[in-house]
């Protein structure tokens, strides 16, 4: 879902055009597609380096989580805990282009919660992860971009709190 | 449904891929084609009622389809057909607004030939006159334009004709 199908879902609804109020909406957000579409690109060129350089401060964090014992304990683990963590930046670049979360909602929150537990990861790593990886990727934008990219990882790291 | 940034998104997305150079072009073609788009939508919602009346004038009226006997006889039925006609322009509105035909198929033609064949409704007719509704709606809203809805009427029309 983008705000372009969000609102068509809306008017149809009422059996009815969109109004000027969404058109507009619309509009502003085609014309600032550029801009997105640049936000996403520095965060995809930058993935590895944000990964690693947010999982390198979630470990300092919460060294228990790779401790014996420890979620994200023993290479493996550690290897799928830095996998998750590109899973949800390449949501974040979803939910830039379109421009709205429920691309990220969709995807990667809905069930997380109950997911995670299941696997025994606590979720404040999760969301530490999130939040490191958003002042990882505020290194590499500035400005407008940054203050849109923050928006999307702000929504994560409430939805997985 | 999916609009082009949706469908961009889910085709990446199971193949768990960040957007690459393909998407990021479609993503762009999509954006720059935004503008006339949304101009196209705002002229055609302000404008819905003469497109019908234009293109149910020249397809349908004064044919055996309005005499008795025929599909668009009786004032009920005649009113059935321009509300028919006006879900086919909203809809066609919607998916070139979205750039994406998925609307369409999930919202009018899932179960629409069928529908038509058992109430007796010529296909024909009903596809010469959304034929019309394409060339009423590109003199209002230009060439360019008209072309974006052209595609998503012909969708409408190969539709109801498979």
């Amino acid at each position: 879902m983008s705000i372009v199908s969000n609102s068509i879902i809306n008017a149809d609804a009422e059996a009815r055009y969109l109004s000027p109020g969404e058109l507009d909406q619309i509009k502003a957000f085609v014309t600032g597609g550029q801009r997105r579409l640049r936000v996403a690109q520095v965060l995809a060129e930058g993935r590895e380096r944000i990964v690693k350089q947010a999982g390198g401060a979630l470990f300092q964090r919460r060294p228990d989580v790779i401790s014996p014992g420890g979620n994200a304990y023993g290479e493996e683990m550690t290897a799928t805990c830095l996998r998750d963590m590109d899973y949800y930046l390449r949501l974040v670049t979803y939910g830039v282009v379109a421009g709205d979360v429920t691309p990220i909602e969709e995807i990667g929150v809905i069930g997380a919660k109950e997911m995670y537990r299941a696997l025994g990861t606590p979720l404040e790593a999760m969301a530490t992860a999130v939040r490191e990886m958003k002042s990882a990727a505020m290194g590499l934008l500035t400005g407008a971009d940054a203050e849109e990219a923050g928006s999307y990882f702000d929504y994560l790291i409430g939805a997985l709190s | 449904m999916q609009d082009a940034i949706t469908n961009v998104i889910n085709q990446s997305d199971v193949q768990g891929l960040y957007l690459d150079t393909s998407a990021m072009g479609r993503l762009e073609q999509y954006f720059t084609s935004g503008e006339l788009r949304v101009r196209a939508a705002t002229t055609i919602s302000a404008n819905s009622a003469a497109i019908i009346s234009d293109a149910v004038s020249k397809a349908l009226l004064y044919s055996d389809i309005t005499r008795p006997g025929g599909n668009m006889y009786t004032t009920r039925r005649y009113a059935a057909c321009i509300r028919d006609m006006d879900y086919y322009l909203r809809y066609a509105t919607y998916a070139m607004l979205a750039g994406d035909t998925s609307i369409l198929d999930e919202r009018v033609l899932n179960g629409l030939k069928e529908t038509y064949n058992s109430l007796g409704v010529p296909i024909g007719a009903t596809v010469q006159a959304i034929q019309a509704m394409k060339e009423a709606t590109a003199s209002l809203v230009g060439a360019d334009a008209g072309r974006e809805m052209a595609v998503y009427l012909d969708y409408i029309c190969s539709g109801l004709g498979n």
